[in-house]
Parts: structure tokens; C-alpha cells; sequence
């Protein structure tokens, strides 16, 4: 029996894993265009590399298109500033739609960069979002045991939710590098 | 917010100017990290809140403290208040007491920054003022309080002070300069033969070059014990000879072989 594909057609559904793996592809240099179009279509789809290799040319034609509009720009925009995870409730401080970083989640982003540039995701989403006290005040906690503590519960968040945090540290280094 | 804002070099003491300098940037993983303590340490307010700040207002912070990149520039003051009373300044290094000078130059050479609070109690001293037309205003001899006082100048403002250290390494240069060879000059374990020296001059030259080696190695308690005309009891009243008196007497001594 033929196994059904499935695809993931909007990035914002991509988990941080997923999208990371699409960055990395991104940025590779690749021999051929094809080699490429296969590494994505194993991260946006069910099939394996071997699958996808031997796919009827026509059907892999066809999910070369639906790859095509996964791109990074039709990322969701709007900050989400709240979420509920078993019953946790985890904010981050989103004002007037931006979010602003703080000198703290800077300088350990900075080093999340340098020391694993290309899976920091999980680490990013676990230093915005934090649990708030009784006062419905976010918690400062950025030690390392509560960041790991964040990530095991967050790291399953789709990238609708990361994605425009992910742009703001994205135009806030570009930024900080042009001035 | 912040407990303290300065705005320049007058609003920071020297116990901060030693702390600041203790800091490095190599310390740290981020420049980021860097300034933060840096902020910290200048603003008398704890690490977490500087942390804490918007990253906008904490560049905004870094432009208003961007005379830390600047060293303090200021005559130093000719006198300065300590809870313990006035001080005056020995502007004129000349009058330094040969002991001063010593231990002037052991502080110098082992991290003046670290040691500035020292090297102050030597150049800041009590001062006798007869408000007389007939009688100079006398400065205290050197003495054994330079640790004991040297807490005096934690809260004094760096900027009252800092400028006696490159006034001081300025003429410590051209004094070395104008005495230079006094106190032997560089050792080198060169001992290849010189082309057409005689054995006696190589012999000589050996000779030479080991006593070098040992007024290098025994430095200024030679110095002391040759002006004291090998009388070891007369050391301690000799470091309160005039620096130059010191100086001039050791030349002589050494030209006339006395």
C-alpha cells in the first residue's frame, strides 16, 4: 500500500526543530537544486530521504511547489504575549506589538549565538516567555536551571508563537550591527 | 532607578577608579556583560537591575557614562580634604625624600592602580604653615604611616588626584634618563668574545659585568648602604636625604671611588 504524504504548507506550523533544520538548509550551499528541494521536503513532509529519492518525478515536481511557498517572510507577525501550558500560564513583555529585549536576555542571547548559532530557538523562547508570580508580574528567573526548565515545556510551540520573536532578535542584532 | 548618576570623573572616588580598573573586558564573555558591571560598579546599583533595563535605555546609559573611555584630566589638586584633616601635595617631585623615592618606585612598578591609594599617602602630607613672609611652609618627613593612611583616599574624587601619575611617570623618565648608569644598566648573558680584547680587558669586562649583576640583584639596599658609607644603622636616616642630595652624593661617590 502506498503510504499517504503529509506536508506541512504554512511555516508557522513548523515546529522550532523543523524550522531550524529549513534554516540550516537555507543557508548550505548545495551541488543542485534538487539535492536541496529533497532536504526540504524531508523536513516539511512524512517521507525519509529514500522515500523521497524515489519518488515518481511528477509527485516530487508537485511538492517542489508546495515547498516553494514555505518561506521565511510569510512568517506570522503579530506577537502572541500569552500562552497556557498544562495549566501554566507563561508571559513575555510585548508592548504596544514590539518586544523589548532586556540587557540580560541580550547578553545571553549574544552567547546562545555565538556557542550554538544554529539551534537556539528553544533557549530564545525560554528566556521571553517566563511564568508570572502571584501578582500576575512576570518572574526575572533567567538562571540556567529555570531556562532548561522552560524549554522542556516550551519547546513544542509551533513557530506561529516563536516566529515573531524570532524576527524581533533577528532586526535587533541587524540593527544594534548597523549602528 | 540608578542610586547614582555620575556625570563625570569628579563624581566617582578613587576606590571606584581602582575597582573600575580591576575589571576587564577579558573577563567576560560579551562586551555586554562588561559594561553592565561597569555600570553597576559606577552607579552604586546591583547587577539585576542594570540587567533588567530595556536594552535601549541601557545604550542611552552608555553614551551618558562615555567619559569612562577617557582617563581624568585635571591638575591635581594642591590639597585635599581626608576625615583625618587637610593634606598638601609635594607638587614639586624634586623635594621627594630618597626613601619616598624607593618606595615610590616599588609602587609604580608593581601596579600604580592597584597601589594608588599608597602611592598618595606619599605624595599628599601634613603641612606646617607659618603664614610667614621669613619662613617656609614645611611638609612632614617621610614617615611609616603610607598603609595606615592610605584608607584616607577611598572617597576623595579621582579627579582631584589622578593627574600625579603621568606627571609623576614623566619625571620619573627624564630623572632615570639624567642619572642613567647610576644604578647599573642592563644585565646580558652575552659573553662572546670581543674582537682584539685583551685577556686583561675580557677578565676586566667579566668582572665588571658580575658586580653589575650584583647591583641589580641587591638594587636599592645597595644604594642605601653605599650612601649610608656602609653603615647599616645610618640606613634609616638616610632615606630622609633629598632625592637629588641622595642622587648627586652617589655620583660623586662612584666618580671619585670613595
Amino acid at each position: 500500500m502506498e503510504k499517504e504524504i503529509k506536508l506541512v504548507t504554512d511555516i508557522n506550523e513548523l515546529s522550532i526543530n523543523e524550522f531550524e533544520k529549513l534554516i540550516n538548509i537555507f543557508s548550505k550551499q548545495y551541488e543542485t537544486k534538487i539535492e536541496e528541494y529533497v532536504d526540504i521536503i524531508s523536513v516539511i513532509s512524512n517521507l525519509d530521504i529514500d522515500e523521497i529519492e524515489n519518488l515518481d518525478i511528477d509527485e516530487f515536481k508537485k511538492l517542489v511547489t508546495i515547498a516553494n511557498d514555505i518561506q521565511i517572510q510569510n512568517l506570522n507577525a503579530e506577537l502572541i504575549s500569552e500562552i497556557n501550558i498544562d495549566g501554566v500560564t507563561y508571559k513575555t513583555n510585548v508592548k504596544d506589538n514590539t518586544y523589548k529585549f532586556t540587557v540580560k536576555e541580550i547578553t545571553l542571547l549574544q552567547v546562545l549565538l555565538v556557542n550554538q548559532p544554529s539551534n537556539y530557538l528553544a533557549d530564545l523562547i525560554a528566556i521571553v516567555f517566563r511564568e508570572i508570580d502571584s501578582d500576575g508580574n512576570l518572574i526575572n528567573d533567567l538562571s540556567p536551571e529555570a531556562i532548561e526548565r522552560r524549554k522542556e515545556k516550551l519547546s513544542t510551540l509551533k513557530m506561529k508563537i516563536i516566529g515573531p520573536y524570532f524576527m524581533s532578535l533577528t532586526n535587533f542584532f541587524l540593527n544594534k550591527d548597523v549602528k | 532607578m540608578l542610586n547614582k548618576e555620575p556625570k563625570s570623573w569628579q563624581d566617582l572616588t578613587i576606590d571606584q577608579f581602582i575597582e573600575l580598573n580591576q575589571l576587564t573586558s577579558e573577563q567576560f564573555e560579551t562586551e555586554d556583560e562588561y559594561n553592565v558591571h561597569l555600570l553597576s560598579l559606577i552607579t552604586d546599583t546591583s547587577i539585576s537591575i542594570i540587567e533588567n533595563l530595556e536594552y535601549e535605555k541601557y545604550i542611552e546609559l552608555n553614551k551618558k557614562f562615555s567619559f569612562l573611555k577617557t582617563r581624568p584630566n585635571k591638575p591635581a589638586s594642591l590639597s585635599i580634604m581626608t576625615s583625618a584633616g587637610p593634606l598638601y601635595l609635594i607638587n614639586d617631585f624634586n623635594q621627594l625624600e630618597i626613601g619616598a623615592f624607593i618606595d615610590l618606585e616599588h609602587f609604580f612598578t608593581n601596579d600604580y592602580v592597584n597601589n594608588l591609594k599608597i602611592i598618595l599617602s606619599i605624595f599628599y602630607r601634613q603641612k606646617t604653615i607659618h603664614n610667614s613672609p621669613l619662613i617656609l611652609d614645611e611638609f612632614e618627613e617621610y614617615g611609616n604611616w603610607i598603609y595606615h593612611r592610605a584608607e584616607l583616599f577611598n572617597d576623595i574624587s579621582i579627579l582631584e588626584v589622578y593627574n600625579i601619575i603621568p606627571k609623576y611617570l614623566k619625571f620619573r623618565e627624564e630623572f632615570f634618563e639624567k642619572y642613567d648608569g647610576l644604578l647599573g644598566g642592563p644585565v646580558d648573558d652575552d659573553d662572546d668574545d670581543i674582537q682584539g680584547e685583551s685577556i686583561i680587558a675580557r677578565s676586566e669586562r667579566i668582572k665588571q659585568k658580575q658586580k653589575d649583576k650584583s647591583v641589580q640583584k641587591w638594587g636599592w639596599d645597595l644604594f642605601l648602604y653605599q650612601l649610608a658609607n656602609n653603615d647599616i644603622s645610618k640606613i634609616n636616616e638616610i632615606t630622609k636625604v633629598n632625592l637629588i642630595q641622595a642622587f648627586n652624593l652617589l655620583s660623586m661617590k662612584r666618580e671619585l671611588g670613595l
